[in-house]
């Protein structure tokens, strides 16, 4: 016991040694005050004079420790040179008091030296709470260590603003919540009178202001004015000054099972008052969290959360989750959140002066978005959210508030900080950007009937665009929803880092139950690091299995001019266990990329088996903490999509003047053929030799693809342009691109106008079909096709390949039958129908239909 | 320790104020200005019990403003070393809690002490030191915070009796350290 209760003194670094110790002046067991001389020594001088011989000089040490002490040990140099056995070690002390004994610290000896400074800790949540050492640091942590593992918890720090909760000043919420409430109430008048008259329920059909669902469970409270920081007198605010705006708190449903395994502490970067209110909101009865506080009055720092501040030595039982990163400097105890934007367009009220945030450039082409958005219901409107998101932004009229973000660092702007902080509320307040929104949104969904009633082709698209946007096209479409299970997924995670810790707990306790439980120190030795328990090893661990042998090569995404392993998405990828490299290695799985075109992503494509997926894939990953499905997220959804929109380019298309050339002539071809209908052995035999060639043609065509890879964009011109031509023989480049597709060959056949049937190639198809049902018959006779001809029907034979599994053999006969009597009409009046290949295609499909 | 004390206090008075209700106002200024404040002399003004001489009200040149020098005797509250008070305890964490003495916050830790069995005359008794009985005990789960043992509990607005083991004195603030580890000290019904 007499061991922990010494205090260690070291020789100060000021001496100028190497020293010699003369005479030891304190004999072991003396009682020493502080000044009382410990020892005396000498050590050598050289004088700055140049010539100067080195003499020998003498000191004393004298102690610098508090008074009343008995030397009990000296030792040798990197060891303490004296233990002292002291009275008190004023470990811990409040507002310049020792709270042990009572006495005051703040009093500096004659060499400047104040007891306070021997406690500098602050670990309670409160901000005038008792200061500690670190000595008593680790001693308290332990013992809340000791009562955690005892009761299978761990420690959770939330955050509170777009985490567990979404605030806003904006009054139109609360104008929308009165509305709302009156039409409740309203409602229930009519319940009640309905018993009584039924005639007058049916006539008062009143409408219910469409936020109104998920706005009946928001909170609200409403601040002091000095919370704004105004400076008085400023006519227009007076109304503001008086009572403080009114706070609008929407919760997000987190488990009710979250308390039975974590603590729970609150670490926000609002202030106290504003946190207290949240939290007797989110938490009235005070269960969850029990006073465990800490807002930015206490924290410290208006930039930064320090986890520190709470747990200054041991992190090992400690998650945190906050919808920023950056803050926590990517502390490995953080789960990150996607951001709560309940109220859609707001942001963070509190963080006005952190560093804005750059979105992960999730920007996905519009085309991308709806697999997308079909894959992630949960949280689709979340994930991007809108450029606009925080209202600085939103009001341009408010550039002041954007500089707070160049000027953070001196602390003098603090109050600058946050006053820019009091004029974004304010100008929420004044600007009302819901109100703005939905009437936005209500102008959009009037603005979006019109024209995807008018586009009829282009109508997959049109509704592409309106998916992600908050609306129901009941009554007035709703701003704000209640559509958000983050949290659902998020207790999942931290469920599992729960189990994990503990069984990995129980197992080490079961296999050496001398060591104490708590003890950081056996935590730190661990030598299998699988079964450490210590979450800064299983948040790292669960995180790196999202990625995990998934290897990543980013194409356009880093810019050229920094250096990759630095940026962000880098660290990110590295961080959930991905592999990355900068150059097209054979382990690379997956490209991730930001446009279309690029020289790696074509480089991917031709090797073929890479995954090329948009950006969003990514983000989406890591925002999710899972793997997505890849397929949602596909480079080359994009081009199928946009059909229509490519359509207006495609005419433009005039540089690939080879390719346009093919068509055309297959075009050409394929009329003559029809209406000659001739040849068909002959044909057939060039098929299978196309069949052969194919391998090369491929190559050819990859070949091509290579030296055009710098522009994609020419490519999907040439692709679009392919289908508006409706050339009947497609090039092998569009027949792949096709298979690729999900929309399925037969669907696209029947899909109306504008977008002719490529992948159908009815021609193609028919004369294919025909050409093995119908076997040697009088299209025997030769006619020699020609190079056009050997083209068109390179494509085909392809086509056929594919072909055969898609369709029927049913269908594939009917069409057979239906082909042999369109050529045998052909046959009669060729001259008319060789004007227009589009016209023949009509009415191939016209006899499709007819026969199937 | 509360004691009755003469004080002095200067106010100045903006000549718009010169007028008939003068003294009244004068008064009404005293009470808001002084009472409740605390200076590390005589520690806390609780109440101003009589206005001894309101002053003269010197006009100064320059500003118009007229200062009164105001002669009062008040009821002061200054704590000692030593000293037993009552307290309403407002915070509780797992270093110890907090009570209300009045305007006075006093702290109560829970940490436990190692006081040298040392040559020094007060504390020759044990090596053990606490200011809180180790059987109270802090528990975290408890809604609010407490500390515990079989028989008591203290938790937000228990009532306690503490005895002051140590003081600081600002300017403008007294801190204080207790103890409730003594006989006839504790939670009080």
């Amino acid at each position: 016991m007499a061991s922990t209760s010494t205090t260690e003194l070291f020789l100060p670094p000021s001496f100028p040694y190497p020293i010699k110790v003369i005479s030891v002046d304190a004999s072991s067991d003396a009682v020493i005050q502080r000044g009382t001389r410990l020892l005396s020594y000498s050590f050598v001088h050289v004088p700055a004079k140049p010539d100067a011989q080195p003499e020998s000089r003498f000191g004393t040490w004298d102690s610098a420790s508090a008074p009343g002490e008995v030397i009990s040990q000296r030792k040798a140099k990197e060891r303490p040179a004296v233990l002292v056995l002291e009275d008190c070690k004023h470990g811990m002390q409040i507002s310049g008091l020792c709270v042990l004994c009572g006495k005051d610290m703040t009093n500096a000896d004659y060499i400047g030296f104040a007891d306070s400074s021997r406690a500098h800790i602050q670990m309670t949540h409160s901000a005038n709470g008792p200061l500690v050492s670190l000595e008593e640091a680790q001693r308290l942590e332990k013992e809340t260590a000791d009562d955690l593992l005892k009761s299978r918890k761990l420690s959770l720090i939330v955050d509170l603003d777009q985490t567990i909760v979404h605030a806003t000043v904006d009054p139109t919420v609360g104008e929308w919540r009165s509305e709302g409430a009156a039409w409740k109430a309203r409602q229930a008048l009519k319940k009640s009178n309905a018993c009584d008259r039924d005639s007058d329920s049916s006539e008062s059909e009143d409408e219910c202001n469409p936020n109104w669902e998920a706005l009946e469970d928001v909170g609200e409270f409403r601040l002091g004015a000095e919370t704004f920081g105004l400076p008085p007198g400023k006519g227009k605010n007076k109304m503001l000054e008086n009572e403080g705006p009114m706070y609008y708190i929407k919760r997000r449903r987190f488990s009710r099972t979250w308390p039975q395994k974590y603590q729970m502490h609150v670490y926000t970067m609002g202030t106290r008052a504003y946190a207290e209110q949240v939290c007797a909101l989110i938490d009235p009865t005070g269960k969850v969290f029990g006073g465990r506080l800490l807002s930015r009055d206490e924290s410290g720092s208006l930039t930064q959360k320090s986890l520190q501040r709470l747990f200054p030595c041991d992190q090992s039982m400690v998650v945190i989750i906050d919808d920023r990163a950056d803050v926590w400097e990517w502390s490995p105890n953080l789960i990150k959140v996607v951001p709560y934007d309940f109220f859609v367009g707001i942001g963070d009220i509190n963080s006005a002066f952190l560093p804005k945030i750059e979105p992960l450039t999730p920007v996905t082409p519009q085309a991308a978005t709806p697999p997308k958005a079909a894959a992630l219901p949960i949280t689709a409107p979340t994930l991007d959210p809108p450029p606009s998101a925080d209202p600085a932004q939103l009001n341009p009229s408010l550039p002041a508030s954007i500089s707070p973000a160049e000027a953070a660092q001196a602390e003098l702007t603090e109050k600058a900080m946050l006053t820019q902080n009091s004029i974004a509320l304010e100008a929420q307040v004044e600007e009302r950007p819901l109100a703005k929104k939905q009437e936005e949104l209500e102008g959009e969904v009037v603005s979006d009937e019109v024209p995807s009633a008018g586009e009829s082709s282009g109508g997959s698209e049109a509704t592409v665009a309106q998916e992600p946007t908050p609306k129901k096209p009941q009554r007035k479409a709703a701003l704000l929803k209640n559509d958000d299970n983050e949290l659902q997924r998020l207790g999942k995670l931290l469920d599992e880092v729960h189990r994990r810790f503990f069984t990995a707990y129980e197992g080490r306790r079961t296999e050496d139950p001398r060591e104490r439980p708590g003890s950081s120190k056996r935590r730190r030795d661990s030598i299998k690091p699988k079964l450490a328990y210590d979450v800064t090893l299983i948040i790292p661990q669960i995180r790196s299995q999202v990625f995990d042998g998934v290897h990543i090569l980013f194409s356009s995404v880093i810019p050229l001019d920094t250096n990759p392993e630095a940026t962000e998405i880098w660290r990110m990828a590295r961080m959930f266990g991905a592999k990355v490299t900068t150059e097209l290695t054979a382990d690379v799985t997956h490209v991730v990329a930001a446009k279309r075109g690029t020289v790696k992503v074509d480089a991917a494509r031709k090797r073929g088996g890479i995954k090329i997926v948009w950006l969003a894939w990514f983000t989406d990953c890591i925002a999710l903490w899972q793997r997505q499905d890849e397929t949602a997220y596909l480079l080359d959804d994009g081009t199928t999509v946009s059909t229509s929109a490519a359509d207006a380019v495609a005419a433009a298309v005039a540089d690939e003047a080879v390719e346009d050339e093919g068509w055309d002539g297959a075009a050409q071809g394929g009329e003559d053929l029809t209406l000659d209908a001739i040849n068909w052995n002959d044909i057939n035999d060039e098929v299978d030799a196309a069949m052969n060639e194919s391998d090369d043609d491929e190559e050819g065509e990859d070949g091509r693809s290579e030296r055009s890879a710098m522009s994609e964009d020419d490519w999907q011109d040439d692709a679009s342009s392919a289908q508006s031509n409706s050339s009947p023989s497609t090039p092998t480049r569009q027949k792949r691109k096709r298979m690729r597709s999900i929309t399925p060959s037969s669907v696209e056949s029947v899909n109306g106008n504008g977008t002719h049937d490529v992948l159908g190639s009815p021609l193609a198809k028919r004369k294919k079909v025909a050409a093995e049902r119908t076997g040697y018959s009088k299209l025997k006779e030769a006619i020699s096709a020609d190079d056009l001809h050997t083209r068109s029907e390179n494509a085909s034979g392809k086509q056929r390949s594919t072909d055969d599994s898609e369709a029927p053999a049913a269908l594939s006969s009917l069409v057979s039958r239906a082909s042999d009597e369109g050529m045998q009409e052909g046959d009669g009046d060729e001259d008319e129908e060789d004007e227009d290949d589009d016209e023949d295609d009509f009415l191939a499909r016209e006899l499709e239909e007819e026969w199937g | 320790m509360f004691f009755i004390k003469e004080l002095t206090h200067t106010i100045l008075l903006h000549p718009s104020y010169f007028g008939p209700r003068m003294l009244s106002f004068l008064e009404s200024k005293l009470y808001s200005d002084v009472e409740g404040t605390c200076s590390g002399q005589f520690g806390y003004i609780i109440a101003v019990v009589s206005i001894l001489d309101i002053g003269k009200g010197m006009v100064l040149s320059g500003s118009g403003q007229a200062e009164f020098i105001t002669r009062y005797r008040a009821i002061v509250f200054k704590p000692f070393k030593g000293e037993v008070v009552d307290g309403v305890v407002n915070n509780v964490n797992k270093m110890g809690f907090f009570a209300d003495v009045g305007p006075l916050t006093v702290f109560v830790s829970h940490q436990v002490g190692l006081r040298a069995v040392s040559l020094l005359a007060f504390s020759l008794s044990s090596g053990l030191f606490q200011l809180i009985h180790p059987d109270l005990r802090f528990d975290s789960n408890s809604n609010p915070p407490s500390f515990a043992s079989v028989d008591q509990i203290i938790e937000k607005s228990t009532h306690v009796r503490l005895k002051i083991v140590g003081t600081r004195v600002d300017a403008t603030e007294i801190f204080a350290i207790g103890t409730i580890k003594e006989d006839h000290l504790g939670v009080i019904d």
